[in-house]
């Protein structure tokens, strides 16, 4: 599965990487999995970081797909 | 009605800017604008030589096109403009121009202020700070979330 990473996550894990997933992963599960194969992004993946597939942003229960692109994109801040 | 919501790449004049609101709103009788400006030094004194804005390709035009949209749909204006800078911001260049128009002048100060704290938490950019003493990234405090809830 494709993640992609911005801002501070991606100078952390850097902004494209790829990983196995089981079946059935949740993003939870997925947030999990990247925080042990990547202990410095461990505390950056925390709660406000929000994961978006397909640009919609889904829940910790949403249910990812081996073939889909997941994007984790922390706090956002413009002006 | 005209809402205009622009992502800039490279520098933008906000005078040029606020000199074309002002044409647009000839029948209007107010006109409000602001502008961010990168500042020279972070909120602990650190000198910084830039601002650097990541965006996201597809989604960081359309936040800021739905923000401007939401503004005009709230208060009773007739004209709504961000312009918004990406990528490597100098020191003292602008970053936002958020502006209004609108028949009296509460409408339009009130669309301005609410375009600008919806801008700080919701635009999508990643805002990093560079200065000779290395890079540091920013994200809204607790203040800005906290203006942010002004308008629910």
């Amino acid at each position: 599965m494709k993640i992609h990473f911005y801002g501070r996550l991606a100078e952390s894990v850097g902004r494209d990487i790829e990983v196995d997933v089981p079946e059935s992963c949740s993003v939870a599960d997925l947030r999990e999995l990247l925080a042990t194969e990547y202990p410095r992004a461990a505390n950056a993946l925390g709660h406000r970081v929000r994961a978006l597939v397909g640009d919609m942003i889904v829940a910790d229960s949403h249910i990812v797909r081996p073939g889909d692109s997941v994007e984790f994109f922390p706090p956002v801040s413009g002006g | 009605m005209s809402v205009r919501a622009r992502l800039e790449a490279g520098p933008f004049d906000p005078s040029a800017e606020l000199a074309n609101l002002i044409e647009a709103a000839s029948s209007d009788g107010a006109v409000v604008s602001f502008v961010g400006v990168a500042r020279p030094q972070s909120e602990d004194g650190a000198n910084l030589d830039r601002l650097v804005l990541e965006h996201h390709p597809r989604l960081t035009l359309k936040s800021l096109e739905d923000i401007a949209v939401e503004a005009a749909e709230r208060f009773d204006v007739s004209q709504v403009r961000v312009v918004h800078r990406c990528g490597e911001i100098a020191a003292g260049e602008p970053i936002v121009f958020a502006a209004a128009a609108s028949p009296h002048r509460r409408a339009a100060f009130e669309a301005a202020d609410y375009l600008m704290d919806r801008l700080k938490t919701e635009a999508v950019f990643w805002k990093r700070e560079e200065g000779p003493a290395g890079a540091n990234w920013i994200e809204p405090t607790e203040a800005d979330y906290a203006d942010r809830g002004r308008w629910e």
